[in-house]
Order: structure tokens, then sequence, then C-alpha cells
């Protein structure tokens, strides 16, 4: 098994205020990882670190063996990696506007809207639709992007059930097909479902791993 | 009254030559400003909304302060420095359309380049994540920052755009007024009022409420067409 992403000594703060300090944190190529955790426990900014949205203050990243370098880190991180917010962002006008911002293959594109079943609102205006067909859109988007790595933040968070199945399923399916996957769920069981390691955070600190 | 408007339809609707005249060049010159500010205010709106660095508050403090400036001060301002003894008297400026648009940039540039600001602020703070994620970058980020923030950066163009069409002062100032030149809507109805002539001034007034409207309206079904 290759070490997809190494933590070492990381820490970050907001306004003066550490909110993430980790000795040491693995994340494994071709495994679902699950980060568990109560609100503020970190979770987020881990994801955004993971993803190379936020730098850290201090700390090693090793990605695929090499130490990224400050400069670099960022662009290696987002080049091999995809984030989904809580919250995704929706652009204005239809849904498939919101697929082709990240996706340029016309084919891609149609077969995440039929394997996310999007494909009757194609042309609806993606703002208008719910909660769970709007975290759909953000997760075909996300999946079409073709990155390594797969970062998702509370991806069932109010949802209702019959799109956790769909999504559930895709992210068993891209496991499957060796995508490396990382999702912060408040969730355990879907976290037990789904990943094949478990860490849990408290105060911005790692205090179990189970695998 | 009712004869004065009557007169003053009469002058719009058989299309008399001054009338029209007048108002293509206010209109002109309201569209070119408009359009010159904003290529000059985007581009600070945007760094201003996407990234902190020193003397950034002063900057918005100064654009908000500039916002309320008097047309009078900035055609005064201006003319001081293209009149001719004046540092660019030797461009001969003055009185000309040129000059009218200067100052009008000058009108616009703060209002456009602050509403930009607040429009881009108040985005979804996801968003320039989320296109990072994406790997959108360099212009097309830009774009689609603006994009999404359609409606409020209009809205900023409009009301750059009202402060012109609508302004006396720098009009008056720099362009002199001059008949079938530099003579606008606002600066022919401050000067046939005073003669007494309202009817022209009645005229071109209701034109200029036409203009607001439909340029108004006109934006905002393209808003909603985008």
């Amino acid at each position: 098994m290759y070490n997809s992403v190494i933590f070492r000594n990381i820490t970050f703060s907001y306004t003066g205020e550490c909110v993430l300090d980790i000795d040491t944190l693995t994340i494994e190529e071709h495994r679902v990882t699950a980060i568990t955790g109560p609100n503020g426990s970190g979770k987020t900014t881990l994801l955004k670190i993971l993803s190379g949205l936020l730098l850290p203050d201090h700390g090693e990243i090793i990605f695929k063996g090499t130490i990224l370098l400050n400069g670099k880190r960022r662009k290696i991180l987002m080049e091999n990696s995809t984030f989904v917010h809580q919250t995704p962002y929706i652009f204005s006008g239809s849904v498939k506007r919101n697929l082709t911002m990240g996706i340029k293959s016309e084919h891609t594109c149609k077969e995440l809207l039929e394997i996310f079943d999007l494909e009757k609102y194609r042309n609806s205006r993606a703002s208008g639709l719910s909660g769970g067909e709007k975290q759909k859109i953000a997760l075909a988007r996300a999946a079409g992007m073709e990155r390594d790595i797969l970062i998702l933040d509370e991806p069932l968070a109010h949802i209702d059930s019959e799109s956790k199945l769909i999504i559930e399923n895709v992210l068993k399916e891209m496991a499957a097909k060796g995508k490396t996957l990382i999702i912060a769920t408040h969730d355990h069981t879907f976290a037990s479902r789904i990943a094949d390691k478990i860490i849990h955070m408290d105060n911005g600190k790692i205090v179990r791993s189970v695998q | 009254m009712n004869s004065v408007f009557v007169k003053a339809l009469e002058l719009i609707v058989t299309g008399d030559k001054e009338v029209l005249f007048i108002a293509s060049t206010s209109l002109r010159f309201a569209v070119s400003s408009t359009v010159l500010a904003t290529v000059l205010a985007l581009p600070l709106g945007l760094l201003l909304s996407l990234s902190s660095f020193r003397g950034k508050k002063l900057i918005i403090v100064f654009l908000n302060s500039l916002m309320a400036l008097p047309t009078v001060v900035i055609g005064l301002l201006v003319y001081s420095f293209i009149s001719k003894n004046a540092p660019f008297g030797n461009l001969g400026l003055l009185f000309t359309p040129g000059a009218i648009i200067i100052g009008q940039i000058i009108l616009a540039f703060p209002i456009i380049a602050s509403l930009i600001y607040s429009a881009l602020s108040n985005r979804d703070p996801s968003l320039p994540e989320t296109l990072d994620t994406l790997g959108i970058r360099g212009i097309r980020k830009y774009v689609i920052l603006i994009l999404e923030a359609k409606t409020a950066v209009l809205s900023a163009l409009l009301s750059g755009f009202g402060r012109i069409i609508g302004e006396v002062g720098v009009s008056m100032m720099l362009g002199g007024n001059i008949r079938w030149y530099t003579r606008t809507i606002t600066t022919t109805i401050a000067l046939e009022t005073s003669k007494g002539n309202f009817e022209l001034a009645l005229a071109l007034g209701i034109i200029l409420i036409v203009i607001s409207l439909t340029i108004n309206v006109l934006l905002h079904m393209g808003i909603r067409d985008v």
C-alpha cells in the first residue's frame, strides 16, 4: 500500500488560536478514510489543508514520497485532489452548466447526469433544486474532475434518504475503482460502512485512529 | 402648463433635429464614460475584494468619500489641469467632448469600483475555493466571479451611468455647453429653463427619464436571460 499523503507536525491557527495540531497522519492511497468528530474539532480545516485550499502554519506534508515545499504545496495538492464543501457552491444557470464547469467531455457529463440521477434536471436552474440534488451536482462535478483524491466535507448532511443511498453507492463505486476518498462525517454508521480507516478528532487533535 | 407639455411632446414626436442631437450627445458621452470607468474600476474592485494588503481600508474609505464628491468640484479639478495655462493645457481638451468624458469617468469611477467591491465581497465564501478546487484560474476565474455577481455588478454600472447622465457640473464647466458640439440634456435644461424656454427643457427632461428607464429595463431583462 502506497502512502498518498503524510502530515508531520502540522499546525494551523485562525486569528492566533491554534485549531489544528497533528503530530502525524497518514492517508493511504486507494482507500477510504473517514474523519469523525464534534463540531469545531478541526475536520474541515484538516480537509482544506489536504486539498491545498489552506496552507498550514508549520509542519511537513509528504505527497507520494516527496516532501512538498512551501511554494508548490498548494499547486500539487490542488492538482491531485478535489474538495466538496458541506454546503456546496452552486453556480447560476443549469445543472449541465454546473457540471461543465469542471468537466470538459460531453460524454462524461452525460454519464454523470445518469449516475447521479440528475438527467431529468439537466436543463433546470440548479440553484432552485433541493439540498440533496445540489449535493449530488457538487459530487458529480467533483467526480468528473478525475483527480486521484476526492475530499468530501459531510456529503450526507441535510439530504433525504434516497439521495443518501445514491451518494453512498457512488462513493463505494469510486472506492472500488481505486480513488482515494477522505470524508468528514458526523454519521458514525456511515463511516463504518464506507471507510477502511476512521480517524476521530477533538480539539484540533487526532484522538483515535481505527483501521 | 398644458400647452408647454404639448409643445414639448411635439418636439419629441416630430423628431426636432436639435433635441435629437442633444439627446444622442448625452447618451454617447454617458455610455463612453460608463464603459471607460468600468474598465478602470473592475480590476480595482476585484483586487480589493479578493486580496488583503496594507492600505486596503484606506483605499475603500477614499473611494467611499469620492462617491459623494460634488460634480462642480470634479469639474473645477479637471479644469485646473486642462485650462490654457495648466499642465495639460497644450492638449486643447477644454470645452471638448474629451474633457467631459474625463470628468465623467472621475465621477463614476469611485461609485462603480466601490459597488463592485461590495458586490464581490458579499459573495458566498465557498465560491473562490470551489473555483480553485475545479482548477479554474486566471482570467476565467475572474470572469466567473463577476458573472456570479452579475446582478450586483450591473447595478454598480447602472449607478455609475445614472450619476453621469444626470450630472450638470462637469458638462457645463468642462464642455462649455457649446451648441451642436458639447451641449447635453442637462446643460440644455439648465440653460433653457433660465431663458424661460420651458418647452425644450421639458422635452429633454422627458427624454432623460425615458433613457434612464429604458436602460434599466434592458439591463434587467439581460440579467434575467443570462
